[in-house]
């Protein structure tokens, strides 16, 4: 197949790439240019450790194809620490222990960030239902709500 | 150390150092390995639950451009491999038993030219007669999955006949005289468990490479290294030597990943191949070719007296393991955990494990824990109904004391928090639970992980070096898989090393570079690892102390260490930092300061006049409390409120402590009410993420957790277990709620909606009757 040229922001930098028309933005994340923060564990949008966030919305990268991206502002987990250090979630999924084996971490950021920049000041269950979508098989989820709702009041500050 | 001592770590909620690597995105699973020239591995398995292999062609998928390696059978050793008993290949050689077991493999250039590839290959099988239910496979004329099992070798001593993998029985006392008394309440009833997947989120994955002198190097997602190791030297037929295996970040394991399954495949994939290969497995071959907890069959029948005396217990317990059996003793060893925390005076437990063409069984977090608990747990509280007795208190006259010998046979209870942990739990309903809302019950349950703490041999060894900046390196086979043992390791080493944490790295879990480790699992890493650290870190810290002391020309208990620094205790002025004495070190005849520890633990535990054997050190019991509501119309449960209370022996780090409780009491509440691997005619049905339900964010109950801290003897200071402790009793709790609140009772998990309705229609029809 011929590949198909698209560009895009990239964490931050003006990129261009040449994709195959299916591959998922996962597998070109991942596999094409080993942004290996982004994980994979199940590739039907069951599972959310390859959420990422494009155009300021969180969505699963393995439901999506790379061309879809093209003229899109994608961030990754890579590009969510600032030059002022890390993003108030990854510092309260450090410091509040809702992190155990680490690897649904990733996606719970990202898709906690979509939802913290939409949402100042959300409850209990607004936080439940806006990660619904991943899946925590070590926390039971306890740590991972009082680190969004650590995060949220840090950011309202 | 005096006791009023500010600890340098232990006891803190520390954050665990590689939780910054994971948060960034930076910590490296095995599928992130990448490798120059790294190939991408693909499987092919087998679509029959039992065939004769009659031929494999494979030449037109070696032909086909871009594929490097074709590998079947044939290029795997003779031996078998497998976790305890060895009854598996890592490619099926010829015969398949299970839909699903790994036939050949190819390694290609990319994912799409190794799936087409895999099209291309041709195999001739001869389909066999299948069984799927061990009532089947234990029929006289039932198909022998293994002929040869008898002379296949196992870990353990096993009963092996026909398709029977084991056959445990446990007896004590006279329990038909004790059936017989007169005055006795006896109930008997049948319970069924169901298969449970492990359903970490990463899917297991493993880079092999293979360098010029024929070594190999595998990074896998495999929580026991050492283990592993065995697989892939076996499986290529090198000395273990010849393998390097290192486990780096694992993505959840919860028993899931203690064998070599996909490790040796890629090994023999990447000497083929002459290139490094990555094999990744989809979500789809975890759960329906990977193991999975064994469904159990449980009829127990049981006899207390009115004053709530428990007096027999009589049970079968049958488990289905599948094709290939990767538990220890095929789990028939569980029949003594069917007691539980109990004393029972007469008792007679008979337990088997039955190969099928389903497949694989394995390890799934506290194996063996849920289904007995299930069991035990429930008819307790229908007993207790029975004589008119609170569910709690017929626990609590029965319970386990200090002294009384564990039913497992591991030896005497010492260092019980169970008295406690139902003195809280009781507190607890009393503060907190007011009055019932309708179609609202409470349900007991008590849990209780003794089976590992004491494993009968020395398995683990650590070495700690002091850095000349005063840093210090803990060298350690342990994998972590999430658990938090390696910063754990670090916790350990810093207090007794009296070194801030933040300077303390660990080197873990790789074959080569690594003393030896058995593997993380069972609870026990904490007590195991965590003792051998402490010992390497104590040999290492009277180092310091006898050349600081002769630096400063002091009596070695005239000093402090803390902080990095080591201080006269009158003159705090006269002070050497670890740096300076590192440095001093290299400098003197004592060279570089390096402690290691291997058996230093045995020797502990008999100057206290113990065998290993004889005691049970760290037992760890927690007593649960489950709220729930059930529409009597629909049947569906919803849990609202959960409590569980839990004697950790001393909590090193408060946070992981938690975590790992509130981890285990969803994972069971999964267990409770909506996970099963469903299949037909050994096809797992349910093999993906939307079918297979685990619990979601929204069904996370109101959780507490409470601990209590009776300290162990001999772990790593007053530690015990933690990690299976909590997933346990979480089905029984919920099923007495359930009863509580309906009088009805559920006796298959998970307790969906048809089988809660079940229930009431068969037991309680006027709930239906009266609906409008
Ligand atoms: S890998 Fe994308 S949702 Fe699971
Ligand atoms: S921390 Fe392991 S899956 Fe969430």
């Amino acid at each position: 197949m011929t590949k198909m040229p698209i560009s895009l922001t990239l964490n931050e930098h003006a990129t261009t790439l040449e994709v195959e028309p299916y591959w998922t933005l996962q597998r070109l994340l991942r596999d094409e240019i080993d942004l290996t923060g982004t994980k994979e564990g199940c590739r039907t949008g069951n599972c959310g450790v390859c959420t990422v966030i494009v155009d300021g919305a969180a969505v699963k990268s393995c439901l999506m194809l790379a061309p879809q991206i093209d003229g899109t502002n994608v961030v990754t987990i890579e590009g969510l620490a600032r030059d002022n250090g890390l993003d108030p979630l990854q510092r309260a999924f450090v410091e509040y222990g809702a992190i155990q084996c680490g690897y649904c971490s990733p996606g719970f950021i990202m898709a906690a960030k979509a939802f913290l920049d939409e949402n100042r000041h959300p409850t209990r269950d607004d936080i439940a239902s806006a990660l619904e979508g991943n899946l925590c098989r070590c926390t039971g989820y306890v740590k991972i709500f009082e680190a969004v709702e650590a995060a949220a009041q840090a950011g309202g500050a | 150390m005096t006791a009023t001592t500010e600890r340098q770590a232990i006891g803190k909620p520390l954050p665990k150092p590689d939780a910054w690597l994971k948060a960034t995105g930076t910590a490296v699973y095995a599928g992130d390995v990448r490798l120059p020239g790294m190939l991408e591995g693909k499987i092919l398995r087998s679509p029959h639950p039992h065939a004769r292999i009659v031929s494999i062609d494979a030449s037109a998928a070696a032909a086909m451009p871009g594929v490097y390696a074709v590998a079947t059978g044939d290029d795997v050793g003779a031996t078998r491999i497998g976790r305890f008993i060895r009854d598996r290949h890592a490619l099926a050689r010829e015969r398949v038993r299970y839909v699903g077991e790994p036939v050949a493999a190819v390694a290609a250039i990319d994912e799409e030219t190794a799936e087409r590839a895999l099209q291309l290959i041709n195999v001739a099988y001869d389909p066999l007669p299948a069984v799927f239910e061990p009532e089947e496979a234990i029929a006289p004329d039932a198909p022998i999955l293994h002929p040869d099992l008898p002379s296949y070798q196992d870990s353990a001593r096993s009963t092996r006949e026909g398709n029977v993998r084991n056959r445990v029985r446990h007896d004590v006392g006279d329990v038909d005289v004790a059936f017989a008394e007169p005055d006795v309440v006896v109930h008997e009833t049948t319970y069924r468990t169901p298969r449970q997947s492990q359903a970490f989120t990463e899917p297991h994955a493993a880079v092999a490479q293979i360098d010029g002198t024929g070594k190999v190097t595998v990074w896998a997602s495999i929580k026991a290294p050492f283990r592993g190791r065995v697989s892939i030297a076996d499986t290529l037929g090198v000395p273990v030597s010849h393998v390097r295996l290192i486990a780096p970040a694992i993505g959840g394991d919860f028993g899931g990943k203690g064998a070599a399954f996909i490790e040796p495949i890629a090994a023999v994939l990447a000497r083929k191949a002459r290139r490094p290969v990555r094999l990744t497995l989809s979500r789809v071959e975890e759960f329906s070719a990977m193991t999975s907890r064994p469904s159990a069959v449980i009829r127990l029948r049981m006899a207390v007296r009115h004053d709530g005396t428990l007096v027999a217990m009589d049970a079968s317990m049958v488990y289905n393991v599948g094709a290939v059996d990767d538990t220890q003793a095929g789990t028939a060893n569980s029949a003594v955990s069917l007691v539980g925390a109990y004393h029972i005076p007469n008792v007679r437990v008979e337990a088997t494990s039955v190969y099928t063409n389903c497949s694989p069984a394995g390890h799934v977090r506290a194996p063996s824990g849920p289904q007995t608990s299930f069991a035990t747990e429930s008819h307790l509280d229908r007993l207790a109904r029975m004589i008119g007795m609170d569910p709690l208190e017929l626990r609590e006259r029965n319970a386990l004391r200090n002294g009384d010998v564990v039913p497992s046979g591991h030896g005497i209870l010492q260092n019980s928090g169970l008295d406690e942990c139902l003195k809280r739990a009781r507190a607890w309903m009393a503060r907190e639970l007011g009055s019932k809302r309708p179609h609202q019950g409470i349900g007991t349950a008590v849990s209780f992980w003794a089976l590992h703490p004491n494993p009968a041999a020395v398995d683990s060894a650590a070495t700690v070096k002091v850095d000349v900046d005063g840093s210090v390196a803990v060298l350690t086979g342990v994998a972590d898989q999430g658990g938090g043992q390696w910063s754990m390791v670090g916790q350990v080493a810093s207090e007794v090393l009296g070194v801030p944490v933040e300077q303390v790295s660990v080197i873990a879990a790789d074959t080569e570079a690594t003393p030896y480790e058995q593997g993380t699992g069972g609870s026990n890493t904490t007590y195991r690892v965590g003792n051998v650290v402490r010992q390497a870190a104590e040999e290492a810290r009277r180092q310091v102390l006898r050349l600081a002391a002769e630096q400063l020309k002091v009596d070695e208990e005239e000093l402090d260490l803390r902080d990095g620094n080591v201080r006269v205790r009158s003159d705090p002025s006269r002070q050497l930092s670890v740096a300076q004495v590192a440095q001093g070190a290299l400098a003197s005849p004592a060279g570089a300061i390096i402690g290691t520890s291997g058996e230093a633990r045995e020797r502990e535990i008999r100057e206290h006049g113990h065998e290993r054997a004889d005691i049970v050190d760290a037992p760890s019991f927690a007593c649960h409390v489950a709220v729930a509501s059930v529409d009597p119309e629909t049947g569906v449960t919803s849990v609202d409120r959960y409590y569980t209370v839990q004697d950790v022996g001393r909590a090193l780090n408060l946070l992981n402590c938690t975590g790992q409780i509130e981890g285990g009491v969803i994972f069971g509440l999964g267990y409770a009410l909506t996970e099963e691997i469903q299949s037909d005619n050994g096809i797992n049905l349910n093999a993906n993420l939307w079918e297979y339900l685990l619990p979601t964010a929204p069904h996370v109950p109101e959780l507490t957790v409470e601990l209590v801290e009776i300290p162990s003897t001999f772990g790593p200071f007053g530690a015990k277990g933690v990690g299976e402790t909590p997933c346990i009793p979480v089905a029984a709790a919920v099923a007495n709620a359930i009863d509580d609140a309906l009088g009805v009772r559920a006796t298959q998990v998970p307790l969906t909606p048809e089988r809660v309705l079940a229930a009431i229609r068969e037991q309680r029809p006027e709930l239906l009757e009266n609906r409008a």
